[in-house]
């Protein structure tokens, strides 16, 4: 084997120092706020805390897994985050980039729409879930709610819309599904703010001359759409969908992380808490990787990048 | 004849173009209608007193106009001094995490070194790691801070040490995203500056802070005011590291409560009053960090779109 010194060149070595160091606090951070706690919380969960002599992790085998995967509750909570995010990702997908598509032209006003749209990222992070609890404000604001729209907020479009569709000959599923995304609109555009950014930042990178040229050849705006500018965003499209379905997962106000939070912190289960975690992390991993793995054989790579 | 024909055509595109900015103009404004509405609610119901939320004649306008609701809200809440103190901490903690997330992300998008690929992996699993997994070992760790296997005996719970030690080392809240951001915005930044600088006999440190960062203002203010909007809104780390301080994230939390135990004794305030005195308080939260963000928005958006999470 030989020496460092004789693989790289002096000026490497000094490269890779300069390197480490930019980057030393994030691997001291790692060693002693990342792996040291996942390796705890991983014992944790394999045992529990002996609280009685300051903190002394005690293991004894896999017994809390099976007893959380018999908890009733926090099954119910898991498949319901799961529902959640299969239901709420391509809809906050496919909105954000609608919108996106429509802040791209110039008009009066768009700052002001692209503040607005924004806005959600504040009003709905963190805390705001927790203290949005009280039921009779909540039912007062809600504009799709019935005391809003019987005082004529938002009346009429809910029919029109299922009028719409039950003239239309659209399956039942997707009728539903286009029901579900009209009443739950608030929800999906309080989660869909920097989706939109992303979006709005990968359709105005496009360079204009792709559209020039295909204009040309006398391209439909239906083509370009398939052939130019879904090709374009799918690099973001990709990250998109990624950051949305992690952000679902780990968002704070759900169930599951509020009934991991309880047991462990409140009811003091440490050992219980630490498993449902841990099973919880595996299924958003391995979704996560799936996921990416399969949207990446569609991601379009422009050569001249 | 063709001139006829050719003011036909062009009067049909301006019909179209008109028929498409209204179509735009329709649906862009009920989206926003959707996400204004709410805070436009809160916002007038504030003002009214539990007689007006009971009188069926009144929507959004009251009839008594009142200030009470904030009143007794920033009451509960000691809403000067509680202000002042989230104020300070906040901003500390997004000072400290724009630094780090800045020299970290520096550091993975400009020098080749062993281990570089694997860092970026780890800053993207931060993300998904549920935050419970690792905050109830820190919790025992701070508790108790052991130090190598030195027991040092001091407990720092409590305290805004553990989330600033988060916050410094790259682990603080979704610091995971701030140093992608940041690694895409410096992944595109021109290496001809640093070449130049090395030229002139500009060491790495000397380009980092003389160059690179006075080019950036645009990117490091967006990457503040993220981390300022994030760290404002958090309730999970708080209360956990510090649950029984006074942060407003904390006391906002307890407003709900605290006006159903004050009232029990006196009867005063009924269930619809507790509603208007909690709905005060949540404004009186966000009251600061909107303030934060319509002065920095410009920032926020155009950071985003350049930083490119694009590039």
């Amino acid at each position: 084997m030989k020496g460092l010194k004789n693989r790289y060149t002096s000026m490497q070595l000094r490269e890779m120092k300069t390197g480490l160091l930019f980057t030393l606090p994030f691997i001291i951070g790692i060693v002693f706020f990342l792996a040291l706690p996942l390796i705890d919380s991983f014992k944790i969960s394999l045992g529990n805390i002996n609280t009685a002599n300051g903190y002394d992790i005690v293991v004894n085998g896999f017994e809390n897994y099976k007893y959380m995967l018999e908890d009733v509750n926090y099954l119910e909570y898991l498949v319901d985050a799961l529902k959640n995010t299969v239901i709420n990702t391509p809809l906050i997908v496919i909105v954000s980039f609608v919108i996106a598509m429509l802040l791209k032209k110039e008009f009066v006003g768009r700052t002001f729409f692209r503040i607005i749209f924004f806005l959600p990222v504040i009003l709905s992070s963190g805390v705001m879930a927790e203290i949005m609890v009280d039921v009779l404000i909540e039912s007062i604001i809600d504009p799709t709610s019935a005391s809003a729209m019987s005082k004529g907020a938002l009346s009429g479009g809910q029919e029109l819309v299922t009028n719409l569709l039950l003239s239309s000959d659209i399956s039942a599923e997707i009728s539903n599904y286009i029901l579900y995304a009209q009443e739950n609109i608030s929800v999906v555009l309080s989660h869909s703010g920097i989706q939109i950014l992303i979006f709005l930042a990968a359709l105005q990178s496009i360079s204009p001359s792709l559209y020039e040229a295909s204009a040309i050849e006398g391209a439909t705006a239906w083509e370009n759409f398939w052939k130019i500018t879904l090709p374009m965003v799918s690099p973001q499209l990709l990250v998109v969908v990624l950051f949305t379905v992690i952000d679902r997962f780990t968002d704070m106000g759900s169930k599951i992380m509020s009934y991991i939070y309880d047991i462990g912190f409140v009811k003091l289960r440490f050992g219980d808490s630490m498993a449902a975690a841990w099973v919880y992390f595996a299924i958003i991993g391995i979704i996560v990787l799936v996921l990416y793995f399969i949207l990446k054989r569609f991601v379009f790579t422009y050569e001249e990048r | 004849m063709m001139q006829r024909l050719k003011r036909r055509k062009i009067s049909k595109n301006k019909l179209i173009h008109i028929g498409q900015s209204l179509i735009t103009y329709i649906l862009l404004s009920c989206l926003a209608y959707v996400i204004l509405y709410p805070v436009f609610a809160r916002l007038m119901y504030s003002f009214m007193t539990a007689a007006d939320l009971n009188d069926d004649t009144v929507f959004l306008f009251t009839k008594h106009f009142t200030l009470d609701n904030y009143k007794q809200a920033s009451e509960f809440m000691n809403y000067g001094v509680n202000l002042i103190k989230s104020t300070v901490t906040v901003f500390i903690y997004s000072v400290l995490q724009l630094v780090a997330v800045t020299v970290i992300a520096y550091g993975l998008a400009r020098f080749r070194f062993p281990g570089r690929g694997l860092l970026f992996v780890i800053s993207i699993i931060t993300l998904i790691i549920p935050p419970q997994i690792l905050s109830m070992p820190l919790y025992f760790q701070f508790q108790d801070l052991n130090i190598l296997g030195i027991n040092t005996g001091l407990n720092l719970l409590n305290t805004p040490v553990p989330t600033a030690l988060l916050c410094i080392t790259g682990l603080g809240l979704k610091s995971g995203l701030l140093i992608f951001m940041m690694r895409q915005y410096f992944s595109g930044f021109p290496k001809e500056l640093d070449e130049a600088a090395a030229i002139d006999g500009a060491g790495p440190f000397k380009t980092f802070f003389m160059v690179v960062l006075p080019s950036s203002g645009t990117m490091l203010i967006t990457i503040f005011l993220f981390s300022l909007v994030w760290q404002w809104t958090d309730g999970f780390y708080v209360s956990v590291f510090e649950p029984t301080s006074e942060y407003l994230q904390v006391v906002v939390k307890q407003v709900y409560g605290m006006v159903k135990v004050a009232t029990q004794g006196s009867g005063t305030v009924d269930v619809v009053g507790q509603s208007l005195i909690n709905n005060a308080a949540f404004l009186l939260f966000i009251i600061p960090i909107i303030i934060v963000f319509l002065f920095g928005q410009k920032h926020l958006i155009e950071g985003v779109e350049r930083s490119g999470i694009v590039g």
